[in-house]
């Protein structure tokens, strides 16, 4: 397999690799979402208003070709869904993936804030708690840790709410518009996920300093602060961005169901009036498009890690 | 593998040691206790509306009655009982669906781990593709065709989440297959079926148990969120996740619709969370020692 043993062709190899692996993920992907019709008693109704005249149906169900065999159909939904084409929702008759992507700048901003909020707490909470082990900053670290997994983001939304804006008047209660409209939402997506990365980070520091190179360094004379940022938080970078790139499909989750919260007009909200609505294509879409950016975004962090770390560019 | 909060370590010190255990473990057979004796320590129908009486604060605020100890909603059903038949569905849901994830991983696993090869690249591109599709976005998608009810929740929850059974698994299977005792029973002339039930997994029968138990509240937080979103359990039938979500429109004025039930679900949450924790540190030797 290798050609040589020069770093460069390796990667073109890497690179290679993952990208089928890829490629074959998504062809997954598009079947799972093109079957998701076939779970319906009838697919040409389901992709249709429910008021939809029985020659409207019909005339359907013969355009997507329900009575041919389904090889033949699933390829005709690759072709249509290469061209970006999932079909017209069924509610407002637009096309389905211009609706997702529509709204993809809103649900994009608050992640992003979301995982902002998350950094911010994570990060100097599992520095400060691997420097010290058993202070009262790691007490602190843990017990944020254990409630923040155990609460979720619906009941804390519904708390921040009742409090910052019903009680205390100080922020907006749900929309979209200023930035002040993305603070609790924020808020709600960040701390989910403020308490895996605070263990994580924790944990993977503590295993760090223990290293024998730490001990080097300290030897060495140099300080307990440049150790951490010098040496440490560098190799224990990599558990954390593996667990930053696993946690995605959390932080989706958390989005959606914090979009619905606060009634923030991203996909979340979308998809789930879709699924009230029961409007497949606009469901269909955003399922490809969900799954399609995570796909993307772990197929950038493997070219990442294949840079940072020989052994998993050569394994 | 990836923790080490420090714990009192040393052996003469049990009690430090045990309070996660004592406490977590208290509350899980607390919560246990409260759905299987449901029937018998329910105080009302947890149906039954009594329309006179609705929205009546909890018994320790201004204007609660003894009879309705957490109060009641907005059609006068006793929140204590919904809540207690509630832990109910909230268990059956969580139980059901991780023993089916549980199988259907711990068998992929087994299978892709014992045998490699094919199977292995198999199982694992199917893995792959089920990794780029949130457990949310799944559950959605499919309740919105096939509808939502509670044999509907546990099949989608449990076939969707067997993805971390199979990974644990598969790579505990890897490790085991290699040892001296494995290669030994192979040697006198064991078959697969020997080696996998005798000598494998009694080995991974820990880790299986630690992750179930971390797995069933992460299922009944993500019922809790579906119904939240309108798609979990139907009404009128008590789950945690339905009482938090019909007391939205009252937050201002009844709290406690809301908050009540999320208390319950949180606790229980924490409870397991310690439970599980403690165990996995008891049964990972590696961690035991230092």
């Amino acid at each position: 397999m290798r050609a040589s043993d020069y770093a460069v062709p390796h990667m073109v190899w890497f690179l290679v690799r993952r990208l089928l692996a890829n490629a074959v993920v998504v062809l997954g992907v598009a079947f799972i979402v093109f079957a998701l019709v076939f779970l319906a008693s009838d697919p040409a109704r389901a992709l249709l208003p429910l008021d939809a005249p029985p020659a409207a149906i019909e005339s359907l169900r013969r355009t997507l070709g329900f009575d041919q065999p389904i090889p033949i159909q699933f390829v005709g939904f690759l072709g249509r869904a290469i061209q970006g084409d999932f079909g017209t929702s069924t509610r407002t008759l637009e096309p389905a993936l211009g609706l997702v992507l529509g709204r993809v700048p809103a649900t994009l901003s608050l992640g992003i804030a979301g995982v902002c909020v998350a950094l911010v707490i994570a990060l100097p909470l599992g520095i400060v708690a691997a420097m010290r082990p058993g202070s009262w900053v790691d007490v602190v670290a843990r017990s944020v840790a254990l409630v923040g997994q155990a609460v979720p983001g619906f009941v804390l939304g519904q708390v921040l709410i009742l409090l910052f804006a019903v009680t205390w008047r100080l922020l907006p209660v749900s929309g979209s518009g200023s930035p002040a409209y993305l603070v609790l939402p924020a808020i709600v997506v960040g701390l989910g996920s403020a308490a895996g990365l605070t263990r994580i980070l924790r944990s993977s520091l503590l295993d760090v300093l223990g290293r024998d190179y730490i001990r080097t360094a300290r030897a060495k004379g140099v300080g307990p602060r440049r150790v951490v940022v010098r040496h440490a938080l560098r190799n224990a970078a990599i558990p954390f961005v593996t667990f930053l790139a696993f946690d995605l499909a959390a932080i989706v989750s958390g989005v959606i169901i914090v979009e619905v919260v606060f009634s923030y007009p991203g996909m979340g909200l979308l998809v789930v009036q879709a699924v009230t609505n029961r409007d497949l294509p606009v469901i269909q879409a955003f399922t490809f498009v969900a799954a399609l950016t995570i796909v993307t975004v772990n197929l950038g962090l493997d070219v990442v890690y294949g840079l940072l770390d020989p052994r998993i560019r050569l394994g | 593998m990836d923790e080490t909060w420090p714990t009192a370590q040393r052996r003469h010190l049990p009690g430090r040691h045990d309070l996660p255990i004592i406490v977590g473990g208290g509350i899980v057979v607390a919560v246990v206790l409260m759905a299987v004796l449901a029937p018998l320590i329910s105080p009302h129908d947890p149906l039954a509306q009594v329309l006179p009486d609705r929205l009546k604060p909890p018994a320790w605020l201004p204007g609660g009655s003894p009879a309705y100890l957490l109060g009641t909603d907005a059609n006068g059903r006793d929140i204590l009982s919904r809540i207690i038949w509630g832990s109910r569905t909230s268990l059956q849901i969580g139980l059901l669906s991780v023993l089916l994830g549980a199988a259907i991983g711990l068998s992929s696993g087994l299978l892709a781990g014992y045998r490699r090869g094919w199977v292995d690249a198999l199982i694992g591109r199917l893995a792959d593709i089920q990794q780029a599709i949130p457990l949310l976005i799944l559950a959605l998608a499919v309740i919105a065709v096939v509808g939502s009810s509670v044999l509907n929740l546990v099949i989608v929850l449990g076939a969707g989440s067997w993805l971390y059974y199979h990974r644990v698994v598969r790579g505990e299977v890897l490790a085991i297959r290699e040892r001296p005792y494995v290669e030994a029973a192979r040697a006198v002339g064991a078959g697969d079926w020997r080696i996998l039930s005798r000598h494998i997994l009694p080995n991974i029968a820990g880790s299986i148990v630690v992750i179930v138990t971390l797995e069933i509240p992460q299922v009944i937080l993500f019922t809790a969120g579906l119904t939240f979103l309108g798609l979990g359990v139907p009404p009128p039938t008590p789950e945690w996740g339905r009482l938090i979500f019909e007391g939205r429109d009252y937050l201002q004025g009844a709290w406690w619709l809301t908050l009540e039930p999320a208390a319950f679900l949180v606790l229980f949450v924490l409870g397991v969370n310690l439970l599980g924790d403690a165990l996995r540190d008891r049964l990972d030797p590696v961690r035991r020692h230092h």
